[in-house]
C-alpha cells in the first residue's frame, strides 16, 4: 500500500437547491499525511469528503489524486475509500465477507480475497471474529471492521467521516492511537473529519480549520493552537480569552491595543495597521497571578475571583476584571504554589506580551460558555 | 367512402349517462314516491323532474350518485368500526399479545373475498340465521327478504372491505411512541383529548390511505351486489357498466360509463387527499 | 379502567363479527341440504367435500351435485393457477423496478411518476378489467387468460411495489454508497446489497400477490372473455336460482383452514425465532 497526494484546485460546491456548502477552496495534502478537517457541525466537512470520494461533483474547480484529474470518475473508479459516519457495514454479510467485498467487486478469487481479509482483520486485531455478523460486534470492533474493509481495496487515500463519534470516551482515546498506528504502518493518506478538537490535535500531521464552507487555516497542531490565523480559528481550537479593542501603535512585530481594560501589548502576526478594530486573544494557561509568580508580565490587570475549580492536573480560575467587568479564565498547573484566594478576593493578574496576539474581527466559534451566559 | 369508415370522436356515448327516462307511474304511486326523501333529494339535484304531468329521472346519474353515496357511507362506517380496533392493537395491547390479535385480523383478511361474501348468504337467506332468529323470538311472523334491501349490500360490503381500513391505520399508529400517550395523560389530558391531539394527528396518513382504499373498493364493488342481491334490487354502478358492456350491444356506452366513473372517483379521491393533506408517498409509508 | 374494558369488549365483538360468518360457513359445509343452511339440520355429510374425488356414477346420482360440471370446475381452478403463475413473477418484477425507481431515483419527474405508478391502485377494479379487454382487443388479442393476466397485473403489481418501497426506505442509502465506494458496479450492488435486504419483503409480497390474483373477481370478470378462473366460476354459482350448492362452503372451509394453519404456523415460527 502507498499513499497518494490529494489536491483541491479552486473547488466550490453548490447543491442542487442552490445552497453553496463549500466556497472556493485550494488545498494540497501530500501523500502519506494524516490530515484532519476540523469544524463545527454543518460547515461542509462531509461535503468535501464526498467530493473527494466522488459522490458529489464540484460545481467549479478540480479534484486531483496522485496528479490525476478525477472529473467524471464515479466513486467506484477512484482510488479512495470512505468510512461513513455510521460505518455502513453490510448487515447481512459476515465480517469476513464485509472486508472481502471490495475485492469481490474486483473479481478476485474467493481464496485470495479471504486470505487478504484474514490479513487485514489481523491488522486490526479481529482475526478471531471473521465469522461473526456485524450485529454481533461491539462498537469499537465494528469500527475496526469498517477500517479493514476500506483498507482491503488498497486505497491510496482513506477518507474518514467522524468515525469515532459514536464511541465512548475511553474507546475513542484507544482508537485514536490505533488509527494513528495503522496510518503509519500502511502509509496511506488519511483525510480525517472531526468536530472534536482534541482528536484533531492529537492525531494529525496537519489540520484544516473550517467554518461556514471556508477553510480558515491549515497548519500543524502547534501552529493552529499557538498561531491561529483568524478569530474563528482562535476561538474554535482550545479555550481562549478574548478582548475587543483598537490598534493604536506598532512596534516591529508587536502592536499596542487599546481595550476597555487598558492598553495591552501583544504580537501582530497579520500585520494589522493602527486604527483597525481588533480582537486580542490569550490562552488561559498563559495568564497568571502577577503578585505570586513575581514575574513581570507585560500586560497586567486587576480582577476578582468568581470561581475556582480543581480540574486535576490544573486549577481553573474564573476571574472578572475590575475595569469593564469582563470574564477571564486562567489555568494554573497544580503544583501547590497557586495563591489561596477567597471568593471575591482581589488579585493582580497578567500575561506576557509574546503569549497574546491580535487578529482582525471576524466570525467566532460558538462555545457552550457563551450560551450558558446568555440564558 | 373512407371518410365514413373513419371512427369519429364523439361525446354521444356520454349522453346516455345523463339522459332522462320517463318513469311510467300511476297517480297514487307518484304521490307516494314524491314523499320519499331519496326521491326528493334527486329532485333537488335535478336528477328527477316533472314535465307535463310525466315524471322523468336521469337513471344513469341517479345510479351513479346512489353508488357513490353508499361507497362514502361504507367508508365512514368502516372508519368508525376500525379506529378503536387499530388503536387497541397498535397502542393498547401488551407487545406479547399483539401477535394473537394480529392473527385475528390477518386470517379473515387473507381468506378469499368471494368466500367471505358467500359466508353471508347463510345469514341473510329467507330461511337463514337472521330470519330464523327473528321469527323464533316472535318479532317477525314472515321472513324479511334481506336480499332485496340495499342495506344488506351495504353491510356486506363493509364487512368485506373493512380490513383494508384497519391495516393502514394500525401500521401507522404502531409507529407512535406509547410514551407520548402516557406523557399526554400525565399532563392531565382526557382520553378524548389524547386521541384528538396525539393519536389522530399521528395516524392521519394511515386514516387517509385506509379511507381511500376502502372507498375505491366499495365504489368498484361488483362481487358483493352480484352475489348478495341476486338481481333482486337496484343495480350497483359497476353492475350497470357490466350490463351495458356485455349484456347489450352498447359497449361504447359501457366504456363511456366506466370512463366517467373513473373520473368521478379520481376527483373524489383527489379532493379527499387535498383536504387531508395526504401525499402519495403516504401509501408507501403505511405498509 | 372501565374504558379499557369497554375497548376489550368491543374488540371481541369485532372479532366475532369477522369470524361468525366464517364459522357458519364451516357448519353449513357438513349439513346435508342445499342451499347451505345452518338453521335446518338434515344430518352430517361429507359429500360436499367428496365432490372432489367421488366417482362419476355417485356424482350423477346426487340431485344437487349433478348440476355442477366438475371437470369445468377444476379446469377453472387450473386456469387460476396459470394466471397466478404469470401474475406473481411479473408483479414482483414490475413492483421491484417501480420501488427502486421511486426510492432511489431522485428527479423532477418523481411526483408524476408516483401518480402514474399508483393510479391503477386508485382506479375501480372493474375499470382496469375493461381497459385491458378493450386495449388488447384493439391490438388483436382475444379476451382470455392473457387479458386476465394483463388486467390483474395492472393493480396487483402495486402491492409488491408499496411493500418493497416501504422496506427500501428503511435501508440506509449509505450501504449502497459504501458498496459503490468499494468499487462495486450498480448491478453488483443491486444483487449483493439491495436484493438480499429485500428478500423477506419479496416473499411476503409474493404471497400477497398470489392471494390477490387467486381471489380476484371484480377485475377478472371484465377481462375474462370466454375463459374462467376459480373465482369467476365460484361467483357464477351464485346465479343459481335455488341458491348456491354447499360445495362452495366445502371449498370455503378448506380455504379457511389452510389460511388458518398458514397464519398460525407463520406466527409460531416467528415467535420461536425471536425466543
Ligand atoms: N444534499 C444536500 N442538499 C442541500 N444542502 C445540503 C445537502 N447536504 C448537506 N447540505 C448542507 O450543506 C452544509 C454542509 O453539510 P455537511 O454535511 O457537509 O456538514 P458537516 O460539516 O459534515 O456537518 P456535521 O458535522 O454535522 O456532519 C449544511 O448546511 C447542510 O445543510
Ligand atoms: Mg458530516
Amino acid at each position: 500500500m502507498h499513499g497518494n497526494d490529494v489536491t483541491l484546485e479552486g473547488v466550490s460546491i453548490t447543491y442542487p437547491n442552490g445552497f453553496t456548502a463549500v466556497h472556493e477552496t485550494h488545498l494540497t495534502i501530500p501523500a502519506g499525511e494524516f490530515f484532519s478537517i476540523l469544524g463545527p457541525s454543518g460547515c461542509g466537512k462531509t461535503t468535501i469528503l464526498r467530493t473527494v470520494s466522488g459522490f458529489v461533483e464540484p460545481s467549479r474547480g478540480r479534484v486531483l489524486i496522485g496528479g490525476a484529474d478525477q472529473a467524471g470518475k464515479s466513486p467506484n473508479q477512484r482510488p479512495t475509500a470512505l468510512i461513513f459516519q455510521n460505518l455502513a457495514l453490510f448487515p447481512l454479510m459476515s465480517v469476513r465477507d464485509n472486508v472481502a467485498f471490495g475485492l469481490e467487486a474486483r473479481g478476485v478469487s474467493r481464496r485470495a480475497r479471504n486470505a487478504k481479509a484474514e490479513e487485514l482483520l489481523n491488522l486490526v486485531a479481529l482475526g478471531d471474529q471473521a465469522s461473526k455478523m456485524p450485529g454481533e460486534l461491539s462498537g469499537g470492533q465494528r469500527q475496526r471492521v469498517a477500517i479493514a474493509r476500506a483498507l482491503a481495496v488498497e486505497p491510496s487515500v482513506l477518507l474518514l467521516d467522524e468515525p469515532l463519534s459514536a464511541l465512548d470516551l475511553k474507546l475513542r482515546k484507544h482508537m485514536r492511537t490505533e488509527l494513528r498506528a495503522i496510518q503509519k504502518k500502511t502509509g496511506v493518506t488519511f483525510i480525517y473529519i472531526t468536530h472534536d478538537q482534541s482528536e484533531a490535535l492529537t492525531m494529525s500531521d496537519r489540520i484544516a480549520v473550517m467554518n461556514a464552507g471556508r477553510i480558515e487555516q491549515v497548519g500543524s497542531a502547534d501552529e493552529v493552537y499557538s498561531n491561529p490565523a483568524t478569530a474563528f480559528a482562535a476561538s474554535f481550537v482550545g479555550e481562549v480569552n478574548r478582548f475587543a479593542g483598537r490598534i493604536t501603535a506598532l512596534d516591529g512585530d508587536m502592536a499596542e491595543v487599546e481595550t476597555p481594560l487598558g492598553r495591552m501589548r501583544c504580537r501582530n502576526p497579520r500585520g494589522m495597521k493602527p486604527g483597525e478594530a481588533a480582537l486580542l486573544f490569550v490562552r488561559p494557561e498563559n495568564v497568571g497571578f502577577a503578585s505570586a509568580s513575581g514575574m513581570a508580565y507585560g500586560n497586567q490587570l486587576d480582577a476578582r475571583l468568581e470561581r475556582r475549580d480543581l480540574e486535576g492536573a490544573f486549577i481553573s480560575f474564573q476571574m472578572r476584571t475590575e475595569a469593564a467587568g469582563q470574564p477571564v479564565a486562567m489555568h494554573l498547573t497544580n503544583t501547590g504554589t497557586a495563591p489561596a484566594l477567597m471568593p471575591d478576593g482581589a488579585a493582580r493578574i497578567g500575561f506576557a506580551c509574546e503569549s497574546a496576539l491580535v487578529l482582525p474581527e471576524g466570525p467566532l466559534a460558538r462555545t457552550g460558555r457563551e450560551e450558558l451566559g446568555a440564558a | 367512402m373512407r371518410e365514413a369508415d373513419q371512427p369519429k370522436l364523439t361525446l354521444t356515448n356520454f349522453d346516455v349517462l345523463v339522459a332522462a327516462t320517463r318513469i311510467p307511474l300511476s297517480a297514487e304511486a307518484k304521490a307516494a314516491e314524491s314523499r320519499e326523501i331519496g326521491k326528493r333529494i334527486y329532485g333537488l339535484l335535478g336528477l328527477r323532474y316533472e314535465q307535463s304531468g310525466e315524471v322523468y329521472e336521469r337513471l344513469g346519474l341517479t345510479n351513479l350518485a346512489r353508488t357513490l353515496l353508499f361507497a362514502v357511507m361504507t367508508t365512514a362506517l368502516a372508519l368508525a368500526i376500525c379506529y378503536p380496533i387499530a388503536y387497541k392493537v397498535a397502542l393498547a395491547t401488551p407487545a406479547h399479545r399483539v401477535v394473537w390479535l394480529m392473527l385475528g385480523l390477518i386470517i379473515p383478511y387473507a381468506i378469499a373475498e368471494l368466500m367471505r361474501i358467500y359466508a353471508w348468504t347463510t345469514i341473510i337467506d329467507n330461511r337463514g340465521v337472521l330470519n330464523s332468529l327473528l321469527i323464533w323470538t316472535g318479532i317477525l311472523t314472515e321472513p324479511i327478504q334481506f336480499a332485496r334491501m340495499p342495506g344488506t349490500v351495504f353491510v356486506v360490503i363493509a364487512y368485506t372491505y373493512v380490513l383494508f381500513m384497519v391495516f393502514p391505520m394500525l401500521n401507522v399508529m404502531s409507529t407512535l411512541d406509547r410514551n407520548q400517550i402516557e406523557a399526554a395523560r400525565d399532563l392531565g389530558a382526557s382520553p378524548w383529548r389524547v386521541h384528538r391531539r396525539v393519536v389522530i394527528p399521528h395516524a392521519k396518513p394511515g386514516i387517509a390511505v385506509g379511507c381511500i382504499a376502502t372507498f375505491m373498493l366499495a365504489a368498484g364493488a361488483f362481487s358483493v351486489p352480484r352475489i348478495i342481491s341476486r338481481g333482486l334490487q337496484a343495480e350497483w354502478f359497476s353492475q350497470t357498466i357490466y350490463n351495458k358492456f356485455f349484456e347489450s350491444e352498447t359497449s361504447n356506452v359501457g366504456a363511456a360509463y366506466s370512463f366517467a366513473y373513473t373520473l368521478v372517483c379520481f376527483l373524489i379521491v383527489g379532493l379527499f387527499m387535498w383536504i387531508m393533506q395526504t401525499r402519495l408517498k403516504d401509501f408507501a409509508r403505511v405498509q | 379502567m372501565t374504558s379499557q374494558r369497554l375497548l376489550n369488549l368491543y374488540t371481541w365483538a369485532f372479532l366475532a363479527f369477522m369470524f361468525a360468518p366464517l364459522l357458519l360457513m364451516i357448519v353449513a359445509s357438513v349439513n346435508d341440504t342445499s342451499p347451505p343452511s345452518v338453521t335446518e339440520w338434515h344430518g352430517v355429510t361429507g359429500k360436499w367435500y367428496a365432490f372432489a374425488w367421488m366417482p362419476d356414477e355417485a356424482l350423477r346420482a346426487d340431485a344437487v351435485l349433478r348440476t355442477i360440471d366438475r371437470d369445468r370446475f377444476f379446469g377453472c381452478f387450473g386456469n387460476s393457477l396459470k394466471v397466478a403463475s404469470g401474475v406473481v413473477p411479473l408483479a414482483l418484477l414490475l413492483g421491484l423496478a417501480g420501488a427502486v425507481m421511486l426510492t432511489r431515483w431522485q428527479s423532477r419527474a418523481n411526483g408524476l411518476l408516483w401518480w402514474v405508478l399508483l393510479s391503477p391502485m386508485l382506479a375501480p377494479g372493474i375499470v382496469l378489467g375493461l381497459s385491458a379487454l378493450v386495449f388488447w382487443g384493439r391490438i388483436g388479442v382475444d379476451a382470455g387468460l392473457f387479458t386476465i393476466i394483463a388486467a390483474q397485473l395492472t393493480f396487483v403489481a402495486g402491492y409488491p411495489m408499496l411493500i418493497l418501497m416501504a422496506r427500501l426506505q428503511r435501508q440506509p442509502v449509505e450501504l449502497e454508497e459504501a458498496a459503490m465506494d468499494l468499487g462495486a458496479s450498480p448491478l453488483r450492488i443491486f444483487l449483493r446489497i439491495t436484493l438480499p435486504f429485500l428478500a423477506p419483503a419479496l416473499v411476503s409480497a409474493g404471497v400477497i400477490a398470489f392471494l390477490a390474483s387467486m381471489e380476484n373477481y371484480n377485475t377478472t370478470m371484465f377481462a375474462k372473455g370466454g375463459a374462467c378462473t376459480f373465482a369467476t366460476e365460484i361467483g357464477a354459482m351464485a346465479r343459481n336460482p335455488n341458491g348456491h350448492p354447499p360445495v362452495i362452503n366445502a371449498v370455503g372451509t378448506v380455504i379457511i383452514l389452510l389460511t388458518f394453519a398458514a397464519a398460525l404456523g407463520h406466527t409460531l415460527l416467528r415467535r420461536r425465532e425471536r425466543a
